[in-house]
């Protein structure tokens, strides 16, 4: 028994033994895989953080010996090896991107130049590349040469200062900014700059510095250019600053204005001389100014002096204008041909006698202008900005020339299948419950369609049955107008007027005055019908709800606009609470919106020294045309002339005196001496090329000594002048000569009022005139005119004042006066 | 005395039975856990080298550049084997990153690339300046690359 049991013992042993081992062995398996996975995690993972730290930037890029020439930093922790240069031509599309072969190693912290020396492309300044460097770990940078990728980055162009004054510099500060959205180094950064504009920039040849060799995404380069301007005030010089090889239009922009004063306009300050300013470069302009001294009759001077800031607009209905030059001894020859007074003005919306709530309630379309929408031209506030005319596009887009209109004024034809759109507003044209006007005028084409011809009507929107409507049925070269309205759905209220000739222009005035009765003039007064359905009480509200339609029938129960017009509409006007008289029709209808809205008579004359005139040019009865204030009577967008073809005179001693005397039209009001005008520009006159520049208000009486110059400050801070800035100076026209003054009192005479080295000016506040004394003007300007040759008498001049000083904000301002010729006796 | 004789042999039968028996469960499940086990190291084994190598692989987009004209607009996508195995690229597919919609597929037929070669392919595609979009390489062990760019 002992036996048996030994022998299944073992048995037993060995199968323990057996699967004990294999267990052990598959554990140990099992542990060996596991840790040759952490060992190939753990290698993965240092390699991948090797990649990850791995870090080179390109610190300098430029093209040396036709090649590129770019310096790596290695700016990680581990050595870099640099495999791979791609290069790709981005201005020669039909390039392929090529790689070369570097292998560069590049130490820790170290750097390495010179790469891109040793491959064989050859690169050119002018065109840009996109470079791509590859690390044997396979990181990548892309860079930019000369050029940005295809997307805009940031650049920003700043003027200091943006105002100065004619022979100064500004500095140009171009910032460029590589916020491009992904991680590419722009290299080589070039910037450019072009200019444009009337003053006459001289800028250095390059930025400073003239480029950037690598701007690293989030970075920031400014490049700076300093810019000397000449040019006379208001003239302005736009930069536009890039990049070579930059998308077109990443651009930035900054202008530059040349202004006489400037660190005072900073602080608010202007100055100007009374009664005259900076006179205009052509001696044939003569500038119509508002101001009267030294003129015969309290006549508005006339010379070439340059028109003020201030401005000053003439009713010239109320006032009729005479303008005049001043008269100089010496002769000023002017060749023949035309003499041309140009008038910035505005014509009124009305004749006085016409009830002017259209201005607050209403609408008037002259269309004088093809613009869409056509704004409402009321002048009012209400309804300026509440309704316009909407002109359609394609064929039903009626056809505007400038004379198409009545009396030859902008307007618009339509031919057959055309229309304009005019919204509603309650407060203009709801029509509601009334009294509404309506005026227009009209020219049906002969050869066009019989039946209803649709000058306007608005309606209510289906299922409504209510509409206003002005139509002319025409039945071959004849017509009848109708008036018609239904505040009834059913019960129309028609007036019309029969036998309405076709081919001329004919004025309508339609009239509801309430729910039952209506009244159409037609021409004037001269036929008139009225209509009246007491019947049955009529709705009080007429409702409309759609658009006004001004040559068709909107036909919103039809589904279809017809009943098109063919002719001219113009002048289309609305009353939206007032009933128009006969005295009002007629009125209405002799404004002509057109050719002859003013008449004026025009004289031009010679006034001698004794106040004797002799009429050069007369014409009576001259007629102005009409234009349209639109939305503001003070915004003066045009100007009209008057011309007369003169012969060749002399004058010698002799003024010209201009008027202007207005005989009938509408109102007008003309702006003179206005510099902020520049398209059109102030009201002045031009004549043939005068053989010298006309005398200015200015003369200085050598037998005198001292002269006088009164100042005014117009702007908002108060100044004071000292004795380093202030001169008079007197440039000869006809020789190289020129003298000058210095001054001697300010605001009064003796001691206190002498401007020294200890003594300034006293304080000239805001809207105050001070007056300057001058020492008689010599080549060596001095005290008494001591020292240099004195004036000569009788030569012409060109007379300027040179002021300067500071201002009651510790700021210096400095400004030349360019008072114009000079008379010297 | 036949009686002692006969539970003897009756014993040494058991016996033999027994150990037999016992024999045989032994030997049936030593070999079963031994195949059992080996079966679950071949498993081991494979899974271990799958993602091995799959955890080796590595690729780096190298050059994405936007080339030709319309009609005939390509990009050329090459990409390099940064890892420690070689890699086979079977497919490059472009994809819109907004609503992940696929733009392009093509299937790579060529596509082995040994460690720290290259590979490159060019594929006619009409891109758009400025309109990002991803590109998604994948291997045959199914690893995907991915990288977006924007011509």
């Amino acid at each position: 028994m002992k036996n048996r049991r030994a022998l299944s013992t073992l048995v037993g042993a060995v199968f323990f033994i057996i699967a004990a081992s294999s267990t052990v062995a598959y554990v140990s398996y099992s542990m060996n895989v596991i840790d040759s996975f952490s060992q190939s995690v753990i290698i993965k993972e240092s390699i991948d953080e090797a990649r990850n730290t791995e870090s080179f930037e390109i610190t300098d890029a430029i093209i040396s010996n036709n090649k590129f020439d770019l310096t790596v930093q290695n700016t990680g922790k581990l050595p870099v090896k640099l495999t791979k240069l791609w290069v790709e031509n981005t201005t020669d599309t039909t390039w392929n991107a090529t790689r070369f072969i570097i292998d560069q190693t590049i130490p820790p912290s170290g750097s390495v130049s010179g790469i891109g020396q040793n491959i064989s492309l050859y690169a050119v300044d002018t065109q840009a590349y996109d470079l791509s460097l590859v690390s044997e770990r396979g990181n990548s940078k892309t860079f930019s040469f000369n050029s940005i990728p295809n997307q805009p980055i940031s650049i920003n162009l700043h003027a200091a200062p943006e105002n100065i004054a004619n022979g100064f510099s500004t500095t140009l500060f171009m910032t460029v900014t590589n916020d491009l959205p992904t991680e590419i180094t722009l290299l080589n950064i070039v910037p450019q700059l072009t200019m444009s504009g009337a003053a006459s920039p001289v800028c250095d040849t390059s930025a400073s510095p003239p480029s950037k060799p690598a701007l690293k995404r989030g970075e920031s380069v400014i490049f700076k250019w300093s810019c000397t301007i000449t040019g006379s005030a208001s003239q302005s010089s736009t930069f536009t600053a890039s990049i070579v090889n930059g998308i077109p239009g990443n651009d930035a922009s900054v202008t530059v204005t040349i202004q006489d004063v400037l660190l005072a306009l900073e602080s608010g300050t202007s100055l100007e001389s009374l009664g005259f300013t900076i006179p205009s470069v052509n001696p044939d302009i003569l500038i119509i100014h508002q101001e009267t001294t030294n003129t015969p009759n309290g006549e508005y001077q006339l010379s070439s002096g340059s028109a003020d800031s201030t401005g000053l607009t003439v009713d010239l209905d109320q006032n009729n204008m005479q303008f005049i030059s001043n008269n100089k001894t010496s002769t000023i020859s002017i060749p023949a041909g035309n003499w041309n007074t140009s008038l910035t003005y505005l014509s009124s919306p009305l004749d006085s006698s016409i009830n002017t709530s259209i201005l607050t309630n209403g609408m008037i379309f002259h269309f004088e202008d093809n613009t869409d929408p056509h704004p409402n031209s009321s002048t009012g506030t209400s309804c300026d900005n509440e309704i316009s005319a909407d002109i359609p596009t394609g064929t039903n887009s009626p056809l505007w020339t400038s004379n198409s209109g009545v009396y030859s004024s902008g307007g618009y034809t339509f031919d057959g299948n055309d229309y304009i759109n005019i919204n509603i507003n309650t407060s203009c044209n709801d029509l509601d419950n009334g009294p509404n006007s309506s005026a227009g005028w009209f020219y049906v084409d002969s050869t066009g369609a019989n039946g209803r011809q649709v000058i306007l009507r608005v309606e209510e929107s289906n299922p409504g049955t209510e509409f206003y409507e002005i139509v002319f049925d025409k039945s071959g070269t004849v017509g009848t107008l109708h008036f018609r309205f239904d505040s009834t759905e059913g019960k129309i209220i028609d007036c019309n007027i029969a036998n309405v000739t076709t081919d001329e222009w004919h004025h309508f005035v339609a009239v509801r005055e309430d729910s039952e009765n209506c009244t159409l003039y037609l021409d004037g007064d001269g036929m008139i019908d009225t209509d009246q359905d007491t019947s049955n009480p009529n709705n009080t509200i007429l409702t409309v709800s759609g658009n006004w339609v001004i040559g068709a029938n909107p036909n919103t129960q039809g589904g279809q606009i017809n009943e098109f017009f063919e002719g001219q509409i113009d002048s289309i006007m609305h009353w939206e609470e007032y009933a128009l008289t006969s005295s009002e029709a007629l009125a209405l209808y002799n404004t002509k919106y057109g050719d002859g809205a003013h008449v004026v008579d025009y004289t031009i004359e010679t006034v001698d020294t004794s106040g004797q005139k002799t009429t050069i040019y007369s014409q009576l009865g001259v007629a102005m045309g009409f234009i349209d204030p639109l939305q503001d009577m003070t915004d003066f967008y045009t100007s009209g002339n008057i011309t007369a073809s003169i012969g060749a005179i002399d004058l010698v001693n002799e003024r010209l005196l201009f008027t202007i005397n207005f005989v009938d039209g509408l109102g007008i009001d003309v702006r003179i001496d206005d510099s902020d005008l520049t398209n059109p520009l102030t009201s002045f006159v031009q004549l043939p090329m005068p053989s010298t520049t006309f005398p200015g208000y200015f003369s200085y009486d050598t037998s005198s000594g001292n002269y006088q110059i009164k100042v005014a400050n117009t702007g908002s801070v108060g100044a004071f002048f000292t004795i380093s800035g202030i001169r008079g100076v007197f440039d000869a026209t006809e020789t190289e000569q020129a003298f000058a003054s210095i001054p001697q009192y300010v605001n009064g005479t003796g001691t206190e009022f002498s401007l020294t080295d200890t003594n300034d000016s006293v304080y000239l506040p805001p809207g105050q005139s001070i007056t300057i004394e001058f020492y008689p003007p010599t080549t060596h300007p001095s005290v008494d005119g001591q020292y240099g040759t004195s004036i000569t008498p009788g030569d012409d001049y060109n007379f300027y004042i040179y002021l300067s000083g500071y201002d009651e904000t510790g700021r210096t301002f400095f400004k030349t006066i360019d008072i114009g010729g000079a008379t010297v006796y | 005395m036949a009686i002692t004789h006969r539970r003897a042999l009756a014993s040494i039968v058991t016996s033999a039975i027994l150990l037999s028996s016992i024999a045989m469960l032994g030997v049936g499940l030593v070999g079963w856990s031994n195949s059992n086990l080996l079966s679950h190291q071949r498993d081991l084994e494979t899974t271990f080298s799958k993602n091995i190598n799959k955890l080796n692989e590595h690729i780096t987009f190298e050059k994405i550049w936007f080339g030709g004209t319309n009609p005939n607009k390509f990009i050329s996508i090459t990409v390099t084997n940064t890892g420690n195995i070689g890699l086979n690229v079977t497919e490059i597919r472009f994809v819109d990153p907004n609503d992940l919609t696929e733009l392009f597929s093509s299937t790579i037929y060529d596509g082995g690339i040994a460690i720290s070669e290259s590979y490159t392919s060019e594929i006619n595609y009409d891109w758009t300046a400025g309109s990002a979009f991803d590109i998604l390489v994948n291997t045959n062990r199914d690893t995907l690359f991915r990288t977006q760019v924007s011509p």
